[in-house]
């Protein structure tokens, strides 16, 4: 299959002007267009090593991020655009690249239920994986790029996809959204990280997105098994520690945390407990990132071929 | 009028013979018009979802589910509902999305709805309102300019939104604001009321037709112009079918509730727009002389106000029509000195609407 | 006063001090005491007065418990009540 990095830049700039850049993730394949040059070059970036759609594939999600007519371009606004209708406010271009990738998830976030879907991260060694589930700032993506820069391999810093009575993750690998200071803390924790566009003044704050495909595997589509659910918590004043918590408290803070979890109904009851019932949870307050990282290593199997 | 999702709709089978770019503009052309679930239940009706790719009948299901899911919150909710108003001596009559759902009507196939619809008469507005409130169902625009925009002028009174359910319930008194020129006795409504389940009840068949026309045309939702049509072709040809006098006197009602202009127009759109099979002269007996002279300037409104929203389907001007569209339906509920600070507040407002939208993404579980 | 169950949902009991249980009825999953969980398990398709369920509950626990869950019980239907998982007939 081909890959972005085999385009040349003014191919991917034609096609992201024009018909349009199809793209496999996961198991979804997004058509992006746009007509900025900073989103243009973040997607150049990040999406460096994505495997590139068939010419006549079926595309699941039509997105775009578009600044329309001179007014817009004067006013330094756009557009995200999801099958061509637009369902939030313009935005000022300068933060353009955050929206796109917001966009992105909330397209699977809405609009697909064959799974359970987890607000979680996702990452995996061997064939062990490991859910991270987590309300916002509580350090999931953090932890998350942590890993992927520590040999792990990244299923997912947003959408934990479980086909219901299952445990096994489906991998849908995306660019790990970092916000505010945890920008510096990744940047510090490993020199080789790579980042997209900085958009400043967001909702959130500052956000920039890290290249998150590091793993030769990271685009295989072969699920992996569930084994382990962590549930990470940032605190700068808390003694760290890795301890077992409930299954049923587990249970009950990963729906909460779920995108569909209540829309599924019986079925997304039944998909929980298969999950819940075969991993093992635990709760990891850190605030050391090497800390973090060694303590889920320590989850994982040994390796036979590492 | 011959678009993809039009088609599909009436033809469920030729879905078959669509390539995945074309795929690819029906689920978009469906997802934006709010109709995929009910082209899911149309191409289920004819056991075709199995013909698909997993690929593609991956987004028919989900909307499905998400159909079921509404079917079920919103029977719980309406029982809460109709407790509160038994407990004031007070009739649970549903309008448009929740009514089709809960009388199991064609017309809630796959129907998705966004809020839950209800009218009492004017003067039980407030006790009403008090029962609901003691139950859980609170407004969230006291205070605000909206709410005293909907309590001066509306036909309805500000939103309510259960606290635990996360469910927004319209309250009507009447099926148009007293602004909106046609004077509408909502009395008339709740003469013929159907009981549809014990203690819930909607509109007559007719009146639901009526209401659905009139909601189209006097409303500001254009967005859903090809949803509201497909509801009223569903009506229109599943309600003589139960009911052979359905098209007997249904002019004469319109006229009654002085909706006589509605309801011309939705028979003639949804005959345009879905081929609606109409009984010989109908649309000459609704038609009256000054709407007749007016008709050139309405189709080129509404024909392209009715493609689904989305550009493949936008014609030349539909930009130009959609805004003249709401300009108009604002004019027809509101007299004009009215119109233009509300228009401009609307604007305004709409900015943060749409911002909580998206910070309430990142949660939109509710347990 | 009798208590019926609204309908008739799925637990899952991990032998924790806490059960989930999925109400199909509301569409809430709720996290319950394991008492409130047991309780609402004595429910079958008929409604039951508090006496009764006492004289099911009591026969099951240990002597020392009976004082304590006889007091707690009426609470606990209340409860259960208010989540919407009983209903008072």
């Amino acid at each position: 299959m081909q890959q972005l990095a085999n385009l040349s830049d003014s191919e991917l700039n034609q096609r992201l002007a024009h018909e349009g850049l199809g793209l496999q993730v996961g198991p979804y394949i997004y058509k992006i267009k746009t007509n900025l040059p900073l989103v243009a070059a973040g997607i150049s970036t990040l999406y460096k090593n994505f495997n590139l759609a068939e010419p006549e594939a079926f595309i699941d999600y039509n997105v775009a991020i578009l600044s329309k007519g001179l007014l817009q371009r004067l006013r330094g606004q756009s557009d995200f655009l999801f099958d061509s209708t637009n369902p939030f406010d313009s935005i000022p271009t300068g933060q353009a690249y955050a929206f796109l990738e917001w966009g992105m998830n909330w397209c699977v976030s809405l609009h697909t239920n064959e799974y359970l879907k987890l607000h979680a991260a996702a990452v995996s060694r061997g064939d062990h994986a490991i859910i991270m589930p987590g309300v916002p700032g509580a350090g999931k993506s953090t932890l998350c790029a942590a890993l992927g820069l520590s040999g792990w391999r990244i299923l997912s810093d947003e959408h934990a996809m479980i086909p219901p009575n299952t445990t096994e993750v489906v991998p849908l690998c995306r660019p790990v959204s970092l916000k505010n200071e945890s920008i510096d803390v990744v940047k510090r924790f490993s020199s080789s990280a790579i980042f997209g566009p900085v958009s400043r003044e967001t909702h959130k704050g500052v956000v920039a997105h890290m290249k998150a495909d590091l793993h030769p595997q990271s685009h295989e589509t072969k699920t992996l098994q569930a084994r382990t659910m962590v549930f990470p918590k940032y605190a700068k004043d808390e003694t760290q520690r890795l301890t077992p918590r409930r299954r049923t408290e587990s249970f009950i803070l990963a729906a909460y945390h779920s995108f569909n979890y209540s829309l599924l109904c019986e079925t997304g009851f039944e998909a929980m407990k298969t999950l819940i019932e075969n991993v093992t949870c635990y709760d990891l307050v850190y605030h050391d990132l090497d800390w973090a990282v060694n303590a889920v290593d320590s989850l994982s199997d040994p390796e036979p071929n590492p | 009028m011959s678009f993809l999702l039009q088609q599909l709709l009436l033809h469920p089978r030729r879905i078959l013979d669509l390539d995945n770019a074309q795929l690819n503009q029906l689920i978009s052309q469906a997802r934006s018009s709010n109709l995929l679930a009910s082209l899911a239940m149309e191409l289920a009706s004819e056991h075709l979802e199995n013909q698909l790719s997993p690929n593609v009948t991956r987004h028919f299901q989900s909307a499905l589910l998400v159909h079921e899911k509404q079917k079920r919150d919103l029977n719980y909710d309406i029982e809460k509902i109709r407790l509160a108003l038994d407990s004031i001596g007070e009739k649970l009559v549903l309008l448009k999305g929740a009514a089709y759902l809960l009388a199991e009507l064609p017309v809630g196939r796959g129907r998705l709805i966004s809020d839950i619809d209800i009218i009492v008469p004017f003067l039980r507005i407030d006790p009403t309102e008090r029962a609901l409130n003691e139950v859980g169902w609170e407004s969230s625009y006291v205070n605000s300019y909206n709410e005293y925009y909907y309590r001066k002028w509306g036909h309805e009174i500000p939103p309510l939104t259960h606290l635990k359910r996360g469910t927004t319930l319209d309250v009507h008194h009447n099926i148009l604001p007293p602004t909106a020129g046609p004077n509408v006795d909502a009395s008339l409504l709740f003469e013929r009321l159907i009981e549809v389940k014990p203690g819930i009840f909607t509109l007559s068949q007719q009146d639901m037709v009526i209401h659905s026309a009139t909601h189209l045309f006097h409303e500001g939702e254009f967005r859903h112009g090809l949803r509201d049509m497909w509801d009223l072709d569903r009506m229109l040809r599943d309600f003589p079918d139960q009911d052979p006098s359905f098209w007997k006197g249904l002019v004469d009602r319109a006229r009654e509730l002085e909706l006589l202009g509605s309801l011309y127009h939705g028979l003639h759109y949804a005959q345009r727009v879905f081929g609606t099979p109409l009984p010989a002269g109908i649309i000459e007996e609704a038609e009256n002389l000054s709407r007749r002279l007016r008709k050139p300037f309405m189709d080129f409104l509404f024909l392209r106000a009715f493609q689904p929203d989305h550009p493949q389907c936008r014609q030349r001007f539909t930009s130009l029509a959609l805004y003249l569209l709401y300009v108009r339906s604002h004019f027809l509920r509101m007299p004009l000195y009215l119109l233009l600070p509300h228009l401009a507040r609307k604007a305004w407002m709409r900015h943060f609407d749409k911002k909580d939208s998206l910070e309430n993404e990142q949660n939109p579980e509710a347990i | 006063m009798k208590w019926r169950k609204n309908s008739s949902g799925s637990f899952y009991d991990a032998n924790e001090s806490s059960v989930v249980y999925f109400d199909p009825h509301s569409g809430d999953t709720h996290l319950l005491s394991d008492f409130a969980a047991y309780v609402v398990q004595q429910f079958g398709e008929q409604s039951r007065t508090t006496e009764q369920l006492l004289d099911q509950i009591l026969p099951t626990v240990e002597q020392g418990d009976i004082p304590h869950l006889t007091d707690a019980l009426p609470n606990v239907l209340e409860d259960l009540v208010t989540l919407d998982i009983l209903k008072r007939e």
